[in-house]
């Protein structure tokens, strides 16, 4: 009870987010665009394609900064080649999987530059990320890599980790 | 050596066309040790991208993927396939398309 008056309270004060009509119409129209086009490339096709960028350029244990470089290239040639020729083979509205899925392909793009990004941008080793070019942990990546849309490009920084409760030393002892 | 291969009829019917439902025969699935569902996506994925069917958790948990499989009710990702499979709808629900029901019935 405290906590929803304390939300009520808050969101009393709270500021109209001013919804951006341009944008949406641009996200509708590329929404929509895979089931009226009549032909291009299928979501299945371009699945496997991103399947194969992520298995060749990602690997757990092989990535340098080459191979991710090279993972960027593709993941960007994808992003300008097959996504403005995606379509959806069924046009039926009702439960259309494809159609589903090619929404989603945006977004599994978008998710496959940023890890490329940022695994680029972390010259080190730490936990799973293992850079064959930087085999080491290094003290000066304790950092949480931050990635933020600019117009169409992506900006990458990093900022120091809050410790909370536990310091990076206590823990090793 | 060459998997062996199953082949499924599968329950098509789209109510706002279709008068009656009609079963579509798919050969050539790779079968052993995948379960009924993994058998739908690799129809969908190879042959017949207009096929409807729920494919959520994977594990068992949520119930979307119930259907009848050779008259047997069970959950798709859950029951191993088989060489012969007649995959129907669940028998006691609405059909919204294909494999796809409409639960909002167990909801209320």
């Amino acid at each position: 009870l405290i906590a929803g008056k304390e939300a009520g309270e808050r969101a009393r004060g709270m500021k109209k987010v001013q919804v951006d009509e341009k944008q949406v119409k641009e996200l509708r129209a590329r929404t929509f665009e895979p089931l009226r086009r009549e032909g291009g490339v299928k979501f299945i096709e371009v699945k496997r394609e991103m399947e194969e960028i992520l298995n060749k350029h990602f690997l757990l244990t092989g990535k340098t900064k080459a191979s991710l470089e090279k993972g960027i290239d593709e993941i960007v040639g994808i992003r300008k080649e097959a996504l403005p020729r995606l379509y959806s083979s069924v046009k039926n509205l009702r439960f259309n999987q494809e159609f589903l899925e090619c929404i989603e392909a945006f977004n599994r793009v978008d998710t496959i530059e940023m890890l490329f990004r940022a695994a680029l941008m972390r010259e080190e080793s730490r936990g799973l990320h293992f850079r064959k070019d930087y085999p080491d942990p290094n003290p000066m990546w304790l950092r949480n890599v931050l990635i933020q849309k600019v117009g169409s490009e992506m900006k990458l920084w990093a900022e120091p980790v809050e410790f909370t409760y536990f310091q990076p030393e206590e823990v090793r002892k | 050596m060459k998997e062996e291969q199953a082949t499924a009829r599968i329950f098509r019917f789209d109510p706002a066309t279709d008068k009656k439902p009609k079963y579509q025969k798919y050969g050539n699935i790779p079968y052993i040790g995948r379960s009924v569902l993994d058998v739908l996506r690799y129809v969908y994925e190879e042959y017949d991208q207009s096929l409807a069917f729920r494919r959520l958790c994977t594990k068992g948990c949520c119930g979307g993927c119930a259907m009848r499989v050779n008259g047997e009710p069970i959950l798709a990702c859950q029951k191993l396939a088989t060489q012969e499979m007649v995959i129907e709808p669940h028998p006691k629900f609405k059909i919204i398309r294909d494999l796809v029901v409409d639960f909002d019935e167990v909801e209320r």
